[in-house]
């Protein structure tokens, strides 16, 4: 069973693979079909590797699951989104993002669990769970779009003119998407801090409410909230909101990543 | 390099069989004259009015000299597309339509070699071509494709094309289409007010409609940028002009607002994209400066504007290209996109010149085709009488032998069999020989006329 799981998470590997290796290569040019195929078959067979191995752990714990359930909620997202929105030229941005999560989720599979099985995992830690991974996954998308528009402003900027800029949407719908996203993602990260605040003031976290990730996260949302509310007041946009987002894109991923790297720091007894 | 003395007969065989063939095969000519031959002086007294190309169209269809014709006048060139199964030496024929031509277009004394003369499938290649825009003046421009079908309706309503120009336009509008689809020849913007356009709606989205427009300029420049910006949904746009009334009157056709010279400062924070198309003198200053730009910023919230300097001598200040949010482009940067795009269309010429090449052996073919069509059916023909005949006769002689009819059918189906796959296999040999492309397919189709046709 353990290695037909395996053979599974493999299969969805090579899939998201051969799908960045496709459209890169077509960075540009019209994506192939073939290339979204590969990107959506990945996508099946990720699920069910990763159904397969949260039903082996008895539960979704662990930073490794939760890295590649993020790294899955953000290509289904794409997939959803990428015609609606055209954004088929930005799955160069994406793919690979995904795939390193994907990757990365494969290196801290064994990672100890932070969660003790023995108390149960019960409503509150599923909801944090979840909340934190939409957030995550929804952050992801922000950051890609907000690549896209510094990649476009810096074309039109200095007249450079690449032969994909006039195929990823116009700077101000890329804007308006992404502020949509950072909304949803703020409003995701605030319930996922909330209710790991909830587990945490229920003693089941060493170090009470001041939790670090919690306290990371927080930041991340203060970073992101502060971008949205000087859109609103100051007029912050284009390449500068851009950049901010990248940077609260790149605190959250440090944060969730150091705070469950380092040992017994972020833990729910 | 050795060659075959011919006897007389094997002549007479030869010119029996090639006029044989001229009347299945219908000559194809093309008359033109366009920009890539000729000046414009020239040029614009063929630029034939669609009264004057049904005229031409009428006399060339009244003669029995040519059996279809359609008549393609643009402002760029003046082409006729005929075809004619008369005996006649094709140049004859052509200088005949020269002629029509130079009468109806009401120009006399032409020099020798005025028109370009096409025949065959040099024809089929240059339509093709034509159809594409790849001839065109503008590399990939699809009016040409408008132009050309008109013609061919209008030709097809006075009843100018039979079979074989319908095949020939139908395919040239279906390649025209491919290359379109599966080049990149026709993409990108071309003049520089459609790159503005195209500039616009990069930042601010594929509907300008939310957009506001201040024109600085209410020239001819002015007026051309503001219809292409009307066109991508931008309303009520601002007018500022060095004389009201033209001001007013520009901002009338536009249904928008005419507004002063004096009030542009005061006014500029409304605008999403400002376009000066003033002329101004050496030396006068700029329309607007930095700290005006600067002001309006502020006030819009850091909200992007688009400013488009299409006079020369420039009507912004360059020093704005530096604010955020704030893109400037002038005329050389917009010429630089034109070029860029005009370079991206040439690259792709030579893909689309692969397409008309494959098209072009298809059409070929398919004309090879309907001149051997009736050959393989006459020897066909011929060869089902001849079994039938042979069946019938030993179905006779069977009977003698005193057979049951239950017998007989059987023996019936197994002789229609036998014949049937002799005939099939008997012929499939020249008949393939006659549809492969071969350098000796004259003598392939003298010999299978001789020898199956009778």
């Amino acid at each position: 069973m353990n290695s037909f799981i395996h053979i599974l998470a493999l299969l969805g590997g090579v899939g998201y693979l051969m799908a960045a290796t496709l459209y890169l290569r077509h960075f540009g040019r019209p994506v192939p079909r073939s290339a979204n195929r590969y990107f959506a078959f990945a996508c099946v067979f990720h699920f069910f590797s990763l159904f397969g191995m949260t039903w082996m752990a008895g539960g979704f714990q662990g930073f490794g699951l939760f890295t590649s359930g993020a790294a899955l909620l953000l290509a289904v997202l794409f997939l959803s989104l990428k015609d609606a929105y055209r954004l088929n030229q930005l799955g160069a941005f994406t793919i690979p993002l995904v795939l390193g999560f994907f990757i990365f989720s494969g290196l801290v599979l064994h990672y100890p669990v932070q969660v003790d099985k023995g108390s149960g995992i019960g409503p509150a830690l599923l909801a944090h769970i979840s909340f934190m991974l939409i957030a995550i996954s929804v952050f992801s998308l922000s950051a890609v779009l907000a690549s896209g528009i510094i990649f476009k402003e810096s074309q039109i900027r200095n007249r450079t003119w690449h032969k994909l800029t006039a195929k990823i949407p116009s700077i101000e719908r890329l804007e308006n998407l992404g502020n949509g996203f950072t909304y949803l993602g703020c409003a995701s990260l605030l319930a996922g801090v909330g209710s790991g605040f909830y587990l945490s003031t229920g003693r089941r976290s060493i170090y009470g409410s001041a939790d670090p990730l919690l306290l990371a996260s927080a930041l991340v949302l203060t970073v992101y909230l502060v971008i949205l509310l000087s859109s609103r007041m100051t007029g912050l946009r284009g390449r500068k909101a851009a950049w901010l987002s990248m940077c609260g894109y790149i605190l959250m991923v440090v944060s969730l990543a150091g705070a469950n790297f380092i040992e017994n720091l972020h833990v729910y007894r | 390099m050795s060659t075959v003395r011919k006897s007389k007969p094997e002549l007479q065989a030869l010119s029996r069989a090639s006029s044989e063939r001229d009347k299945l095969w219908p000559k194809l000519f093309l008359t033109g004259v366009s920009h890539h031959t000729q000046p414009l002086e020239f040029r614009e007294k063929f630029g034939l009015s669609s009264a004057k190309s049904q005229v031409l169209l009428e006399r060339l269809l009244s003669t029995g000299y040519v059996s279809e014709a359609v008549v393609n006048s643009t402002c760029n060139r003046l082409e006729v597309i005929w075809s004619s199964q008369s005996p006649e030496p094709a140049h004859g024929l052509q200088s005949w339509v020269e002629e029509m031509i130079t009468d109806v277009a009401e120009f006399k004394g032409l020099p020798e070699g005025f028109f370009y003369n096409l025949r065959d499938i040099e024809a089929v290649r240059h339509l093709f071509r034509v159809a594409s825009g790849l001839d065109s003046m503008v590399v990939g421009e699809n009016q040409i494709m408008g132009q050309l079908k008109k013609a061919f309706e209008q030709s097809q309503a006075r009843g100018g094309v039979n079979g074989f120009l319908n095949r020939l336009f139908d395919k040239s509008f279906a390649v025209s289409k491919e290359i379109r689809t599966d080049t990149k020849v026709g993409e990108r913007s071309l003049s520089v007010c459609s790159v503005a356009r195209e500039l616009a709606q990069q930042i601010k989205g594929e509907n300008l409609k939310s957009c506001k427009v201040l024109l600085i300029g209410a020239g001819e420049t002015g007026r051309l940028a503001l219809t292409h910006f009307c066109s991508a949904g931008v309303e009520e746009p601002l007018v500022a002009n060095r004389s009201p009334e033209k001001a007013r009157e520009v901002a009338e056709r536009f249904k928008g607002e005419a507004i002063t010279l004096d009030s542009v400062s005061a006014r500029l924070p409304e605008a999403d994209i400002v376009i000066g198309a003033s002329t101004l003198e050496m030396g006068d200053p700029v329309l607007v400066g930095e700290s005006e730009t600067l002001a309006a910023i502020k006030s819009r919230k850091s909200e992007t504007q688009l400013y488009l300097d299409l006079g020369v001598p420039r009507n912004f200040s360059s020093k704005i290209e530096n604010i955020d949010d704030v893109f400037l482009y002038n005329v050389d940067h917009l010429q630089e996109v034109v070029a860029h795009n005009l370079g991206c269309r040439r690259d792709e010429v030579e893909n689309a010149e692969r397409i008309i090449a494959q098209a072009v052996k298809k059409f070929e073919k398919w004309w090879e085709l309907r001149l051997v069509e009736p050959l393989i059916y006459g020897a066909i023909e011929n060869f089902e009488a001849v079994r039938l005949g042979e069946v019938k006769r030993s179905m006779k002689r069977l009977k003698k032998v005193g057979l049951s009819n239950e017998q007989m059918s059987e023996v019936q189906s197994a002789l229609d069999r036998l014949s049937k796959s002799l005939v099939s296999r008997a012929l499939s040999g020249p008949i393939d020989a006659l549809k492969k492309d071969a350098d000796d397919k004259q003598s392939v189709f003298d010999t299978f006329r001789r020898f199956f046709t009778g």
